[in-house]
């Protein structure tokens, strides 16, 4: 072989192995598309921010808090809790609202937020209520869903429901309520959201 | 040499792309969704929910009389339990602040640990006294009132606009 012919196969080579780092910072540059993030519907806390119309906390706005550090996007609401038994009554609550219009209606999992106790203290309680509303604020509550907001899969999300209905076109719902087998923990309002089963 | 670096871009650009495509979503670890799709929430119309909370409570649904300029329903909700009917509103105002109601005929808010009656300093608003707290909600404050009426129902008003303001509003509660 040639000098020539051998400094060109050293030139492919290494352009081939240059390849492979381009196409992986091309592939993370563009971001592996996520299939479903299109039919995927999300309602932040925002931090009781009032930036968006889908999320509100419920009762004496006192016993509402923000704490910046922990949950989605560094920030999370919590409320204080009342004991779980019928001796005492809900006093504060949360609500996310389905934020689509009613050609939406279908089976979805809700999935909220956990962030991890070992980083922020109100991440404890391990028996929080979550209640559905398949038709809506007028349609009452469907069910409601003992949740543990204080796992060792912590910073990711959780499924509360897995295959119910919500009709949108009568505002679907979730609702959080402050009444807890595990109270005096808080109760964490972040981060929820639909995913079409 | 030159067009082989272009070579070498472009076809690394391609398998970049193609691989963004063919990895499946679990790829990337946890699921955090980016935006939310569908603007035009099919919130609940405030005005048939207050209606029908109106129905609901065993008592007269204490309201600001008039509402404050520029004020706009947000959402109206209920809990019934055990006899105990509390109702919560929402309403936005010019300039994206809002504020707040609620009111419950619940007895027993002190011994379940939410005695709104007993915390904070109290306040003269006209004749009656109130119960006011300011509670940091990021960067805003919530400044509340908190009384109970007549009829037994205990009631808190609460905004981000200054405590003067919720003043004035709650002087006009029914």
């Amino acid at each position: 072989m040639s000098a020539g012919a051998s400094e060109s196969h050293a030139r492919l080579r290494l352009a081939r192995r240059a390849v492979v780092p381009v196409a992986v910072l091309v592939a993370l540059a563009v971001g592996v598309p996520d299939a479903s993030a299109a039919i995927y519907w999300q309602v932040d806390d925002s931090c009781g921010s009032f930036s968006q119309p889908y999320f509100y906390p419920a009762g004496p706005s006192q016993f509402w808090h923000t704490h910046s550090g922990g949950g989605f996007n560094g920030c999370h609401m919590w409320m204080n809790t009342v004991c779980g038994n019928s001796s005492c009554n809900i006093v504060n609550w949360a609500n996310w609202y389905l934020p689509v219009d009613s050609s939406y209606n279908g089976n979805y999992q809700v999935w909220v937020w956990r962030a991890c106790s070992s980083s922020d203290s109100h991440w404890t309680n391990d028996s929080v209520r979550y209640q559905r509303f398949a038709y809506g604020t007028g349609g009452g509550s469907t069910e409601t869903y003992r949740f543990d907001q204080h796992v060792s899969a912590c910073n990711q999300s959780g499924e509360v429901t897995a295959n119910d209905y919500f009709q949108a076109s009568s505002g679907g719902k979730m609702r959080l309520i402050d009444k807890s087998r595990d109270y005096p923990d808080p109760a964490c309002a972040d981060f929820l959201y639909w995913y079409p089963a | 040499m030159g067009n082989r670096r272009i070579l070498v871009v472009v076809l690394g650009a391609v398998l970049g792309a193609a691989a963004a495509l063919v990895l499946p979503a679990s790829a990337r670890g946890n699921v955090t969704p980016a935006s939310v799709v569908d603007t035009q929430a099919n919130l609940p119309d405030p005005v048939a929910e207050l209606e029908a909370a109106e129905q609901a409570a065993p008592y007269t649904i204490h309201l600001p009389d008039p509402l404050p300029d520029g004020t706009v329903p947000l959402v109206v909700d209920s809990v019934q339990e055990n006899g105990v009917t509390s109702v919560d509103i929402w309403w936005t105002l010019p300039g994206s602040s809002r504020f707040h109601i609620w009111q419950t005929n619940n007895p027993s808010l002190a011994a379940e640990g939410k005695d709104v009656l007993s915390s904070g300093t109290a306040v003269m608003v006209g004749n009656t006294s109130w119960q006011q707290t300011a509670t940091s909600w990021g960067q805003l404050v919530m400044n509340e009132l908190c009384r109970r009426f007549d009829d037994g129902v205990t009631l808190c008003i609460s905004s981000n606009l200054d405590p003067p303001w919720v003043s004035s509003v709650a002087a006009t509660i029914k």
